[in-house]
């Protein structure tokens, strides 16, 4: 019951969150400096508009409801929200949900593969090292991730286009596709497209999993309970895998779940770097071209995500320690 | 008999102060000895160090003898066997010293699926006529909750039944009273009082604990063994001056404070001589190097007022 009670607190807030998402949303556009019609069909297209025909701009406004008072319209997009109807990007004029959808999925190729990989390595690595710190395969493994820590994804991307696209010539330099392809060349090209920033990636995520791991681990290894476990007469291994890694896990899982949340926008700089046509990328554009159609169904689209796995780490702790549906999780 | 013999161990690099010296001390079959002295003053190491259970970085030295196995030179998987099985840890159930994520019957029984290949629900099984005769009350729901939900005299009783669901002969207790009310720590005495024919070694900083139950004391001070020898003469009569000193300083001894503190290991000057000479009112030039260990009154004891020829010490209690 305690465990119910848990749970539709963190869905209240939850909702709460995605409204509160939704409504700075609709505000940011209109509380911007200049003109809402020119944010919304882009400040190119309305100076033209203003010089050729300036009566268009009212009819425009007329269009998007914007003549309206603030709460009807608030209603208004707030119904298109529902409906996921966000309208069109100005810079390309297609509808912002399909680009959303399509650029999404080459994001998504991306994103899973590393959070999955990344998280068993790092994971895995972290534990060992954090059991057996200070040995020599801790010394070495944590320095290497903290060195690949240390760079900057998009530099690291851009160190790995160099050495191993340009020099060596073992991969593709950027894009998705070399294009002309169907069937299985195509997936196979696509393979090879996006091995090199899928390396990326998963070293970047892995180290910094990696140093989550190790640091929780060496945190749990003093305490009081892996001693007891010790007396016991339990092998390391045991201790290990059934003492430690449980109170591990908490941590972990929550972290997994940040990064699952930020999927869409984690590997944006280097989706730039390998010109990945990926959601990442198409942030970049739009904010650099300001599609604020474009813009606020990605922060949306972001924000829904980010609160959505907040959700999921949050069930999954309730699941995973008990003292969480005592309420006790404050206590500790 | 468990026969501790010049157990000394150091944390860090040669030159660094020991965290114990020299310390020896024999653990008498089926009798309950209680190491009692201040935080820091090595107890808790001494139990750590014969389990084998110190940081990799500890320098240990010494034997630590049971029925003529030497337990410190057991290797990793002697141990393992040695351990929950022979000897058995109670560590304190004021700390988190059960695992939060798992149950409590499970932890209890743990030591039998470990060394009798229980399977789980015969281990909870036992794990709960294990609490039940520690009068944990509710035993069969007991099993099934998490460790959060006890008191910290019910997960020290709980500890104690991990402790002896295996049947080990040799018991090691880490300050099973600490932090526990009057009514808790009279429910845990009870609990050790039902240990009849095991050899208990516990660390207590409860001297009233240590009373009702020890039948043999040992008193360490800034690292060092001082006092060593059978509890109703110890509490009787006191030889060593700090020993004096914590007694006195009982509420029915007249609550007389003892001022000052053990020195810092890091003190070299205090380290030369007897440890507690600073604070001592009978220190003497010749405190200044270090006494060893005399007989006095049938007990051992660190002080240089015993050494043979002395002067009959004067009576403190």
């Amino acid at each position: 019951m305690k465990r119910i009670a848990y749970l539709a607190e963190k869905l209240f807030s939850a909702l709460l969150v995605v409204f509160c998402i939704v409504t700075v949303n609709f505000f940011l556009v209109r509380f911007m400096p200049g003109d809402v019609v020119m944010h919304i069909v882009g400040e190119d297209e309305y100076l033209n508009i203003m010089s050729t025909n300036p009566e268009k701009i009212e009819e425009i406004r007329a269009a998007y409801g914007l003549d309206a008072d603030f709460f009807t319209q608030f209603v208004r997009y707030l119904k298109k929200t529902a409906a996921l109807d966000f309208g069109s990007s100005f810079r390309t004029k297609a509808p912002v949900l399909d680009t959303i959808l399509f650029r999404g999925k080459w994001t998504l190729y991306l994103a899973l593969p590393t959070i999955v990989i990344s998280g068993l390595i790092g994971g895995f690595t972290g534990l060992l090292c954090g059991w057996g710190e200070e040995k020599w395969y801790d010394r070495l493994v944590t320095r290497v991730f903290l060195l690949v820590n240390t760079i900057p994804s998009n530099c690291l991307a851009i160190l790995f286009l160099i050495a191993f696209a340009f020099r060596l010539k073992w991969f593709p330099i950027g894009g998705i596709t070399s294009g002309g392809l169907s069937g299985w060349a195509r997936t196979a090209d696509i393979f090879r497209h996006i091995q090199l920033p899928l390396i990326v990636l998963i070293l970047y995520r892995t180290a910094s999993n990696h140093m989550l791991m190790r640091s929780t681990v060496t945190q749990l290894h003093g305490e009081q309970y892996i001693d007891t476990a010790l007396s016991k007469g339990l092998t390391e291994r045991l201790v290990r895998s059934r003492h430690l890694l449980k109170n591990a896990l908490s941590p972990y899982i929550t972290s997994l779940c940040m990064q699952m949340g930020g999927v869409f926008a984690g590997s944006m700089m280097v989706e730039v770097v390998f010109s990945w046509k990926g959601m990442g990328s198409l942030i970049y554009e739009s904010v650099n071209a300001k599609d604020f159609p474009m813009l606020q169904g990605c922060f949306l689209l972001i924000g829904v995500c980010v609160v959505a796995f907040n959700l999921l780490s949050d069930v999954l702790y309730a699941v995973i320690d008990p003292r969480v549906k005592d309420g006790e999780h404050e206590k500790v | 008999m468990l026969r501790i013999q010049d157990v000394t161990v150091r944390f860090g690099p040669p030159g660094t102060p020991n965290a114990i010296e020299n310390v020896s001390l024999d653990v008498p079959e089926g009798r309950r000895t209680m190491i009692i002295g201040e935080s820091g003053s090595g107890k808790s190491v001494l139990l750590m160090a014969i389990l084998q259970m110190l940081p990799a970085s500890a320098a240990v030295s010494g034997r630590a003898e049971l029925d003529g196995l030497d337990l410190m030179a057991a290797g990793k998987t002697e141990m393992r066997r040695l351990r929950g099985r022979v000897v058995s840890y109670i560590p304190q159930g004021s700390g988190n010293s059960m695992n939060p994520l798992l149950t409590v019957g499970f932890q209890v029984g743990e030591p039998l699926m470990i060394h009798r290949r229980f399977s789980r629900r015969a281990a909870v099984r036992r794990a709960c006529e294990a609490l039940r005769s520690f009068d944990l009350g509710n035993e069969e729901q007991l099993v099934r909750q998490y460790p959060h939900t006890l008191s910290g005299g019910m997960k020290q009783r709980a500890l104690i039944a991990m402790g002896v669901v295996n049947d080990a002969p040799v018991l090691f207790a880490d300050e099973p009273t600490k932090g526990l009310d009057r009514a808790r720590i009279s429910m845990v005495t009870d609990a050790f009082r039902r240990l009849e024919g095991k050899t208990l070694l516990c660390v207590t900083h409860d001297l009233n604990f240590a009373q009702e139950l020890a039948d043999q004391v040992v008193v360490m001070y800034a690292s060092e063994e001082i006092e060593c020898g059978g509890a109703a003469d110890f509490f009787a009569r006191p030889l060593h001056p700090y020993s004096q000193a914590i007694l006195r300083a009982l509420p029915k001894n007249g609550l007389h404070a003892s001022a000052g503190f053990a020195p810092p290991r890091e003190d070299e000057e205090a380290a030369r001589g007897c440890h507690y000479r600073m604070r001592c009112p009978y220190c003497t030039e010749k405190c200044g190097s270090r006494p060893p260990m005399f007989k006095a009154e049938g007990r051992k004891v660190r002080c240089w007022r015993y050494a043979p020829g002395s002067t009959e010490p004067e009576k403190t209690l």
